[in-house]
């Protein structure tokens, strides 16, 4: 009875409790969309040459919002890994990992949510490795989702145009050339 | 008069709480040719306060200071000590703090009790860091870190700095007794030729919630190109967090490093180890990756606190980023290398 009741509980231990958000179950590996937010609570679908808003950050510098979108029937989370290269030395200008927490939409697509914890903060100005301008350039983004545990499901990249919004006068500063 | 019965105050609470009896440290006052002190003045942290104060002084003399070794030290209880050369004033403005004596220099002070400015680090966002300390148990209250032969830190007369003093006095982080820091540079006499730089980089919206109780949160920074020897780090995050570790990068992949390039890890928030001998050469054109590790925890005093400063209001018991220590989260790395390249390495 004993032994019994520790299985449970260690299936128990196993499992995410009720109100945790759950691993993503994905519906169709081959299909991804990556997208950006921006401060309006838009969400960008992304593809060769889309301009991504560069945001100012609440902890300082500038930042790209971006993760991807991929079929899954519930709201749900997996860990994304973006990053942003300089093409021209194949340098990564900024990188950043976390939980990508997905909402369920109608269309059978999992969104990010629109939050700025929901998806990567790649980190890109000030950057030490940009041997131009951060804004208006084209650079590679890059986005590889994973399991909770680390298990490789999807990888996308694009080429992107990261780009100051006319209302951030101090984006041109800090996203400028070193 | 009111030193006297906070030491008087901190010994009775001493006796009744089997705490030991208050040894203040000491360090050496140090003459104009010898370098540059500070000293905070001792200052209360009632029970369940959290204190957190920005003192501004000029460095003296009238050529450049080389440093090749500094002692920091922090009284039991101190959540972070950190040094800042002064740029850009946004809110944070020392013309506004009241006159204060910090020992070997004059300076003024502007409570964080008194203005929230204090607490807000888009105030220093390009503020270089200079030196820190996360270590206060109180037997081993003094960092005492020496430079490796031929670096020093370089300041120039007059420059502006800022030493912010924060501290705690909750059951997890207790200050037994008086809150207090002080800090001695030592000039450098050997004609050091290399300038110590430094790099700070933080994790933007952290967010450790009851519903993804394990979240863990990775980032990378690039330094500029050339070759960069690391010779001290620390990492800095609040009680949820379990484990900081910090790799050598080469600046190109977007898997985590090996381990075998892992340089720093601790897994307490208290008193985080500062790792001061290190002698690491970073990859050319690479940098550093580091992961903050957490765990949620139900705060001993509910989540009512952290609910109301969560800006998403998802009554969710969210620790967001912030200062405060029992409702807020950081994940932050301090790096020293040399030689210096740039004003400040800073990745945010």
């Amino acid at each position: 009875m004993l032994l019994r009741g520790a299985a449970l509980l260690v299936v128990l231990a196993g499992c995410p409790l009720d109100h945790e958000l759950p691993e993503c179950d994905v519906l169709d590996t081959t299909s991804v969309m990556l997208v950006a937010g921006d401060l309006d609570n838009h969400t960008i679908d992304i593809t060769d040459g889309t301009r991504i808003p560069l945001i100012g950050a609440p902890q300082g510098g500038h930042i790209l919002l971006v993760g991807a979108s991929v079929k899954a029937a519930h709201d749900c989370q997996l860990v994304a890994t973006a990053s942003l290269r300089d093409t021209a030395t194949n340098r990564v200008l900024g990188l950043e990992q976390r939980p990508l927490l997905l909402e369920q939409q109608s269309n059978g697509w999992a969104q990010p949510r629109h939050t700025l914890d929901a998806m990567p903060n790649v980190a890109v100005c000030p950057s030490a490795a940009s041997s131009t301008a951060v804004y208006d350039h084209e650079y590679k983004l890059e986005v590889a989702l994973t399991t909770l545990d680390g298990a490789s499901i999807i990888t996308a990249s694009a080429m992107v145009i990261p780009t100051c919004q006319a209302s951030d006068g101090y984006c041109t500063v800090d996203c400028g050339a070193n | 008069m009111r030193l006297r019965s906070l030491v008087v105050t901190a010994l009775l609470v001493g006796c009744g709480d089997n705490v030991p009896e208050y040894e203040p440290w000491l360090l050496e006052e140090l003459a104009p040719q010898d370098g540059m002190w500070i000293r905070t003045p001792e200052f209360e942290v009632a029970a369940g306060a959290e204190i957190q104060d920005c003192y501004f002084f000029e460095v003296p003399g009238d050529v450049d200071l080389w440093v090749d070794r500094a002692k920091l030290a922090l009284n039991t209880g101190s959540h972070h000590m950190n040094v800042f050369r002064i740029k850009t004033i946004v809110g944070l403005d020392p013309a506004n703090g009241q006159p204060i004596d910090l020992g070997g220099v004059q300076g003024t002070v502007i409570h964080g009790a008194d203005s929230m400015e204090c607490w807000k680090s888009s105030n220093w966002a390009d503020w270089p860091l200079v030196a820190n300390s996360q270590q206060s148990s109180s037997d081993s209250p003094v960092i005492d870190w020496k430079l490796p032969t031929d670096v020093a830190t370089r300041f120039t007369p007059g420059e502006k700095l800022m030493l912010q003093v924060h501290y705690v006095n909750t059951t997890d982080q207790p200050t037994p007794w008086v809150g207090r820091a002080g800090v001695n540079f030592y000039r450098s006499k050997d004609g050091d030729t290399q300038e110590l730089g430094t790099l700070f980089a933080t994790q933007q919206s952290i967010r450790v919630c009851r519903s993804n109780p394990k979240p863990s949160y990775s980032g990378t920074c690039a330094m500029p190109a050339g070759t960069h020897t690391v010779v001290a780090a620390n990492g800095h995050f609040h009680s949820r967090g379990n484990e900081f570790r910090i790799w050598a990068w080469d600046g190109v992949s977007t898997t985590r490093p090996d381990d075998s390039q892992l340089f720093y890890a601790s897994e307490r928030w208290d008193e985080p180890e500062m790792e001061t001998g290190l002698d690491l050469q970073l990859p050319q054109t690479g940098g550093i990756w580091w992961t903050c590790d957490y765990q949620w925890r139900e705060p001993a005093g509910g989540c009512e606190a952290v609910d109301a400063r969560d800006p998403q209001h998802a009554n969710d018991c969210c620790y967001t980023f912030g200062p405060k220590v029992e409702s807020s989260e950081h994940c932050n790395v301090f790096l020293y290398y040399y030689p210096k390249v740039t004003e400040s390495v800073t990745c945010f």
